[in-house]
């Protein structure tokens, strides 16, 4: 005996069966399961569902081999033709397998609920009720219901119209009935046994006659001629390559057709419907026809992404139809989605091309186009779907979230500040990043602008440090630190004095004549120090640890002197400060970034190391003087890292002269409607740049004339 | 200074012949979800690049380390029968690392991150012995094993796993929760790469033990 074990997958996709029908709703249905919502708990594999081919006993039966709570293992054991496997009545009975197993791995139904086994007779009528109940619990699968009832009955019809006679004799169609009318049980073997031993008198075409009659004795009429229908009904068998006719008993040569006089003789594969002399089919379509319906193309090569335009694509190659012009493709749509619904796609059907920007939500597609039967055939079109994955638009992904209510030190989302002093334009803005906003943080930068006596002009920058749990206090206690011990330091006369006496000579001395002379110029790494202190006494006031307030510090201070600016910088951290001149274009990086061992890592104002001697905290003060008209500008990483692609992007003028010109409108801006709060400049901020969503800090010290100078916007 | 980095996240899993029927089944679901939440997050699309080794009898390298964006998931296939060689596992995962991961230089990538999924134990003793440790010589971020099914042995994965986390069973659930926690961790671990160079791992479901 052998017994050839089938997993049901692997008949889904093996050639064996190429009808389009109940086998391709299967295989749908998997997919189905797979792609829809239903709760996981309800669905069976269907590896533990196993089709056994009985060669001997010629049965094929759907046994359920797994230890789900579904119960014990159940046959449905169906017996068919072995020369036949094409017979619509075997059709019939392996699609009510394949209901079966719909029900079974769908929860629906238990295996005892079913009627399979011995004893039961499953008809037309069962079907239709386990297909109405099964709607009843599933009201979202009455699609599905609806359609494999549809096929089901469609098959039910071909079969009908075949054994004309044999149904319309009986009041249904009985499944399993036998040939001599014993109500035998659906398992017993209504094969056709060449043997002698044939009780049953079966139609040598291996059908039984659902009657119950006697089969005719003359094999070579038809049964419907034989259940005196007249002729052979021929005009009830449309041409349909699924299903060759294995009917010798249907050999005609006794059989005239008035209408058609191309007779066949021998077998009756050929038949052709005389009522319609339809050419005959081209060979594509019934390529086409053969496969399964809706047969699915190889996925887009490219995945597409939400908002932005598809490379175009020519989907008559990709679908292999090049060759076949007269296959005509109709785009139906997208799927899942609303009915009708081309998902932002357009398809030119002259030139066979895909365009278009999708506008869904992200996930798994298919692109479903139709290819519709040639003239003269009357045939369902032949359905495709090419997959496609569709990125969501990765700028509606961002949200804004407010941080929570009760955090501690609160910190506005966005701010800024724009003043006009004497002939310089002075402006700083602050932008929570993208990054933060998603999580509802907070944001972390910090900025402060004074200006002193003398002139001078103090600026400081703070970014707080992203694993620092209060990183934004950290931030704005440090600004406001440092520039408060830049107004004490100016207050004493001598501290005062020797600052104007340092930048003096500076800008009287030749260029070349400059020493690096630090005298006066103390007053910044003491103003890093004490914002230093500042941070590491909050830190102990509120019994925290230090690194949970680490922020960098940028700060600089500049003052007039004739042509000339002087300008100091200090810098702990990363971030940019730089000068620029208008005049001669020149650019000059007055910061030293300090990068750590990773991407991302960098020093903090609460490493104390940095303020001991070992460390040589001088070593980050630069001292500048710079031509005026001029522009100063300290920005955190937020800023530089987007518009600064590396170090030697820094160094090269070309790069601040872009970044200049798109200062420039918000920067006009600002200076015709003197806006307090610098909005044109937050709104610059917010610029966008992939991969680049940190807090965005940017203060501006500036000559009127430097952008008119300059040759910017 | 940092153009667009890459955080590469690698999967070795298995597809040994105890996999064959709902496990296998059941992890295709669980990568495909996996990688549809992934797309929903803004960071994970703009960053994140995975590979996917699978392991049996033989090592297939059936997604080379590719976007997010651009990646379309092969079908995890699964031999009838075969023995877990981990060990081999390893050393492509090696080679794969050592060419795909950007190590220095200005767009040097952020360091990446190792799933190993296992329903057993490496078959290949010697060669698992052997390339153990060089896994840590590779920088990962973090490496954390997953111990499925009764069979696991997690004696295996915590010789090269920072951590090691176990599901009783293989069926649908268990792994839809592992899978739902992996783009978790991921996606945390990708915000907050750079900051913090501890990754630490989000709570794990009810349905998955951390043994480490």
């Amino acid at each position: 005996m052998s017994i050839q074990s089938i997993p049901i997958h692997s008949i889904l996709v093996s050639g064996r069966n190429t009808l389009a029908g109940p086998f391709e709703i299967l295989d749908g249905i998997r997919q189905h399961c797979r792609n829809s919502d239903w709760d996981g708990s309800a669905w069976i594999s269907p590896f533990e569902w196993v089709l056994e081919h009985n060669t001997e006993t010629q049965s094929v039966c759907l046994r359920y081999t797994g230890v789900s709570s579904l119960g014990p293992p159940e046959t449905a054991r169906i017996f068919y033709d072995s020369d036949d496997n094409h017979d619509p009545a075997t059709m019939q009975r392996l699609a009510y397998i394949r209901l079966c197993f719909w029900v079974l791995s769908s929860g629906l139904a238990s295996v005892e609920e079913l009627p399979v086994g011995t004893g039961d007779r499953p008809r037309l009528e069962v079907l239709k009720r386990m297909l109405a109940e099964l709607s009843a619990k599933c009201p979202e699968r009455v699609d599905w219901a609806e359609r494999i009832y549809g096929i089901l009955t469609e098959e039910l019809e071909e079969f009908k119209r075949i054994n004309a006679t044999a149904l319309s004799q009986a009041a249904e169609p009985e499944l399993c009935a036998t040939a001599n009318g014993d109500e035998t049980p659906c398992d017993v073997n209504l094969v056709h046994q060449p043997s002698a031993a044939s009780s049953e008198p079966v139609n040598q075409a291996g059908r039984v006659m659902d009657d119950g009659r006697e089969p005719p004795a003359d094999k070579t009429r038809c049964p419907g001629e034989a259940a005196g229908q007249g002729d052979c009904s021929l005009e009830d068998r449309p041409v349909r390559e699924a299903y060759p006719r294995a009917e010798p008993g249907c050999r005609d040569d006794s059989v005239t057709d008035p209408e058609n006089e191309a007779v066949q003789s021998g077998d009756c594969h050929e038949v052709v419907d005389p009522a319609d002399e339809a050419p005959p089919e081209p060979e594509w379509w019934a390529y086409l026809a053969r496969r399964a319906n809706p047969w699915t193309a190889p996925r887009i090569p490219r995945n597409a992404r939400g908002g932005q335009p598809i490379e175009a694509i020519d989907v008559r190659l990709h679908v292999g139809l090049d060759g076949i012009r007269d296959a005509k493709l109709e785009f139906i749509g997208l799927q899942p989605g609303f009915p009708d619904s081309a998902g932002g796609f357009q398809f030119n059907p002259d030139d066979g091309v895909l365009t278009g920007s999708p506008n869904v939500a992200g996930g798994d597609y298919e692109l479903v186009f139709d290819i519709p039967a040639p003239d003269g055939v009357k045939a369902s079109p032949v359905r495709y779907l090419i997959p496609v994955t569709i990125n969501p638009d990765p700028q509606s992904l961002w949200r804004t979230l407010e941080p929570p209510d009760d955090s501690r030190f609160r910190k506005r989302n966005r701010a800024g500040l724009y003043r006009r002093v004497a002939d310089k334009s002075i402006t700083w803005a602050s932008v929570r990043g993208r990054s933060h906003a998603h999580e509802g943080g907070h944001r972390d930068d910090d900025c402060r602008i004074e200006e002193l006596v003398d002139g001078w002009h103090v600026v400081a920058v703070a970014d707080g440090a992203g694993s620092a749990s209060c990183a934004r206090l950290g931030s704005a206690v440090a600004v406001e630190a440092c520039v408060n011990s830049l107004r004490e330091q100016l207050d004493h006369e001598e501290i005062r004095q020797a600052l104007r006496n340092a930048a003096e000579t500076l800008a009287s001395q030749e260029e070349s004549e400059r020493a690096s002379q630090a005298r006066g110029w103390e007053v910044l790494p003491k103003a890093a120090f004490d914002a230093q202190k500042a941070v590491l006494d909050k830190a102990r006031e509120l019994a925290i640890e230090d690194r949970a307030l680490g922020t960098t510090l940028l700060a600089f201070m500049t003052c007039d002197i004739g042509t000339k600016s002087i300008v100091g910088a200090f810098s702990v951290g990363d971030g940019i400060i730089a000068s620029i001149e208008a005049t001669s274009g020149r650019s000059r990086l007055l910061s030293v970034p300090d990068t750590g061992e990773f991407a991302g890592q960098t020093k903090f104002l609460t490493n104390r190391e940095v303020f001991l001697p070992e460390s040589r905290p001088y070593s980050r003060l630069r001292i500048a003087v710079v031509d005026r008209p001029a522009m100063l500008i300290g920005m955190t990483d937020g800023v530089s890292d987007p518009k600064f692609s590396s170090d030697e992007s820094m160094a090269n003028p070309l790069s601040w002269r872009e970044l200049v010109t798109e200062l420039a409108a918000p920067l006009r801006e600002m200076g015709s409607a003197a806006d307090d709060g610098a909005a044109p400049l937050q709104q610059w901020l917010d610029f966008w740049a992939v991969g680049h969503h940190d807090d965005r800090t940017i203060a501006i010290c500036m000559d009127q004339q430097f952008l008119d100078v300059y040759g910017a916007g | 200074m940092a153009t667009n980095r890459r955080l590469p996240v690698y999967f070795l899993l298995d597809t040994s012949g105890s996999m064959v029927g709902e496990p296998i089944e059941a992890l295709r679901t669980g990568v495909q979800s996996l990688v549809g939440a992934l797309r929903q997050d803004p960071h994970a699309l703009e960053t994140l690049c995975l590979s996917l080794i699978t392991f049996d009898r033989e090592v297939s390298v059936i997604l080379p380390l590719t976007s997010l964006e651009e990646l379309q998931l092969p079908k995890i296939d699964c031999p009838d029968s075969g023995p877990t060689n981990l060990g081999m596992a390893l050393k492509v995962l090696r080679e794969r690392v050592e060419v795909e991961v950007r190590r220095s230089g200005e767009s040097r990538d952020w360091r990446p991150l190792l799933f190993v999924f296992t329903d057993g134990g490496a078959s290949d003793r010697q060669e698992f012995g052997r390339q153990v440790p060089e896994i840590k010589r590779l920088g990962f971020a973090s490496v954390i094993g997953c111990a499925a099914g009764p069979k696991a042995k997690v004696d295996d994965l915590e010789q090269f796993c920072e951590h090691v986390v176990r599901l009783e069973t293989m069926d649908g659930r268990s792994l839809a929760s592992y899978f739902q926690w992996v783009s978790t961790a991921v996606a945390s671990g990708n915000v907050s790469m750079g900051a913090n160079p501890d990754m630490r791992l989000p709570a794990p479901p009810a349905e998955i033990n951390v043994v480490i």
